[in-house]
């Protein structure tokens, strides 16, 4: 890295940017951001966080509730099972593809870029209502089983936990893609060749170096997937049953349903702390943070 | 039909008559007006609202395609027959409650007549509504209603059910085709995936799970829950769908989804009537009905019971706009105005109307929450 403070703004510019801007400058620089912050999700978060507290009046009672009833600590549960699915398919998904991205030369490239591109900027409705009229009983999937003559009779797909994480895992495939593309993209050539140089076959060059240095990728990946799913709302409202019932949906029956507003922020809040507490456990045991931190 | 002018115009014929007949009664018994006014026909009612001023009724009814239909049918003509205009106002079940408790708590109720599902009728809502007795002061719902029609809060409108409905095309005719709740349990005899409601009345499972365990019709309530729930844990495998609107419940027929279900008895009809081959079985249907009811402080109250009584007049309405909104209303001559086809199935052949269920309405305002609770982790397990 860079020892002085360069005018190119690279990288390791960042530390200095202080002195480059002064505070004042800096701080109305980052005064929309925080504008926003603080009126689009602290000051409502907050007032529900707080009503689900002291509306109408001072207890715990809302939370102790969570506790007692066992469906919302099933549909806790389940949420964070169906996270943690999402998250791994996609990375096994996503990672051959983002390296393809990036390593591929020409057209190829290109093509690969749309094809994780166009999902993403189509409607997550749509692609919830294209799994629809695969998955269901006479849709493509079924029909196709059954005149290849895997099976006689319709399989049940949809409305299933297996819809779900299969039409989760598809949206959220391109934030999984893109972070680690982005690193991978900008790991030297030189690196690898090096190994190869070195004597280490391409498997043995792809465990030692490009894996280690796309890592900073996989870990934003996963965590941008993971944080993602766990708040998922359409599609699991649209492709799952009762038995697929997650967090978000739970919190929006409370609030359009039941308009039972002080007990959906003791569960959004429920949410929000133990989704915070496994990224930060996430990142003490196994962020490789000395690129994430710059990345 | 009774016509009758406004503002000292002349009376038809049957008004002179009933007036004719109470000077008699008045006459010769020496009665008195309010105690006359208990079988007050209808024109009574309305000369009762046109003294006390009233020349308008303010009605919160429905809304859109289906409000549409009860003006073509029943304001207008009640406005054309009587004078008084009717001011339509609408929303969903729970939205014009919770106006109407905002709107007597601060003791200005703007609605004169609210409609309202028979399954909100709990403690908290009869107090805002006019008792009506047994309705013996709306002569026209207790001569033409169908039996149960008189709510004491309200006068049943719409009626349907919950009513097993089956794909022909999975089981044809020939064969045999369920008709029963047990029949819906049986999945040797009646494979096949299922569909049930998952749309904040779960008694209507629980009373279907009931039956098909055989408990009669009569000892349905108090509803044995635990018995219930674990008749439910046997065809829950088989349920695919749990159906959460009105439009999905018809759509699972017309992609094939699933072989039978318990749909609302509107949409069951309304699938048929798009050329779906539909089986419709009123059997051990849980009652589905709206009512109509005169708020407690209505500001024209008299205006209001007219209206009451006037929707339980003119059969042939009735048959036009039940053909028109695949549902059917309360008014028992409707019958023999509906076409042959639709006469058998519809709901007001005293077969298929004694075959409903009726929840017990003291048992739901007891067991509602718990009910509600219950059923939510069971069916998210």
């Amino acid at each position: 890295m860079h020892a002085k403070p360069s005018a190119e703004g690279s990288l390791g510019s960042r530390p200095t940017s202080a002195r480059e801007y002064g505070p004042v400058l800096s701080l109305l620089l980052v005064s929309p951001l925080v504008l926003l912050l603080v009126g689009g999700f602290l000051y409502p978060v907050g007032k529900l966080f707080w009503g689900s507290i002291f509306v109408p009046e001072a207890s715990f009672a809302n939370y102790a509730r969570i506790l007692q009833e066992p469906l919302f600590l099933l549909v806790l549960r389940r949420t964070f099972e169906i996270g943690f699915v999402v998250t791994a398919l996609a990375l096994l998904l996503g990672y051959p593809v983002a390296l393809a991205m990036a390593r591929v030369p020409g057209r190829a490239a290109i093509l690969i870029a749309a094809c994780v591109l166009i999902p993403l900027w189509t409607s997550v409705l749509v692609r919830s209502y294209a799994w629809i009229v695969l998955l269901q009983r006479n849709g493509v999937v079924n029909n196709a089983l059954i005149e290849t003559g895997l099976t006689d009779t319709p399989l049940r797909l949809l409305y299933t936990q297996g819809a779900v994480i299969a039409a989760m895992t598809q949206v959220l495939l391109p934030f999984m893609i893109l972070p680690i593309y982005s690193v991978v993209r900008n790991i030297p050539d030189d690196l690898v060749r090096a190994a190869r140089n070195l004597g280490a076959g391409s498997l043995l060059a792809f465990v030692r170096v490009t894996l280690p240095l796309s890592l900073p990728g996989v870990t934003a990946g996963v965590l941008i997937t993971f944080i993602l799913s766990l708040g998922f709302y359409i599609t699991p409202a649209l492709v799952g049953g009762p038995s697929t019932l997650m967090m978000s949906t739970l919190i929006g029956q409370q609030t359009t349903e039941l308009l039972d507003w002080p007990f959906a922020g003791a569960l959004a809040a429920i949410l929000l702390l133990a989704t915070l507490l496994l990224v930060i456990v996430f990142r003490r045991t196994l962020a490789f943070n000395k690129g994430f931190k710059l990345g | 039909m009774g016509k009758l002018q406004i503002e000292g115009a002349p009376i038809d014929r049957r008004k002179m008559l009933s007036l004719a007949a109470e000077a008699v009664a008045a006459a010769s018994v020496g009665l008195t007006w309010p105690e006359l006014v208990m079988a007050a026909p209808l024109d009574e009612l309305v000369e009762r609202a046109r003294q006390a001023g009233e020349r308008q009724v303010v009605v919160a009814g429905g809304t859109g395609a289906y409000g549409d239909l009860v003006k073509k049918h029943f304001y207008l003509p009640f406005t054309e027959a009587t004078g008084i205009e009717v001011v339509a106002t609408g929303g969903g079940y729970g939205e014009k409650l919770a106006k109407l408790k905002a709107m007597a708590s601060v003791g200005k109720v703007e609605w004169d007549v609210i409609t309202l599902s028979i399954d909100s009728l709990a403690p908290d809502v009869t107090t805002l509504l006019r008792d009506l007795g047994d309705c013996a002061g709306l002569p026209d719902v207790v001569s033409q209603g169908v039996d149960g029609s008189c709510l004491r809060e309200g006068v049943m409108f719409d009626i349907g059910g919950g009513v097993l409905a089956f794909d022909k095309r999975s089981f044809p005719e020939g064969q045999a085709q369920p008709a029963s709740w047990a029949d819906f349990w049986d999945v040797k005899v009646f494979p096949g995936p299922r569909a049930l409601p998952n749309i904040g009345n779960p008694w209507w499972a629980l009373i279907a799970a009931l039956e098909a365990d055989g408990v009669s019709r009569d000892a349905l309530f108090p509803l044995d829950i635990n018995r219930a729930f674990r008749k439910l844990d046997e065809i829950k495998p088989h349920v695919t769908v749990w159906w959460k609107s009105g439009d999905q419940s018809q759509q699972i027929f017309r992609t094939r989804e699933v072989a039978m279900a318990m749909l609302f008895s509107g949409r069951a009809f309304r699938l048929r009537s798009e050329g779906i081959p539909l089986g419709i079985t009123w059997n051990g249907a849980p009652l589905d009905a709206a009512f109509w009811a005169v708020t407690r402080a209505a500001l024209h109250p008299n205006a209001a019971l007219a209206l009451l009584d006037f929707i339980y007049t003119r059969p042939k309405a009735h048959a036009e706009f039940a053909a028109e909104s695949f549902g059917s209303t309360a008014q028992r001559g409707a019958l023999d105005f509906l076409p042959a086809d639709a006469k058998l199935s519809s709901v007001l052949q005293p077969a298929n109307w004694s075959n409903i269920v009726r929840v017990d309405r003291g048992w739901l305002a007891a067991n509602r929450e718990k009910v509600l609770q219950l059923w939510s982790t069971w069916i998210a397990s």
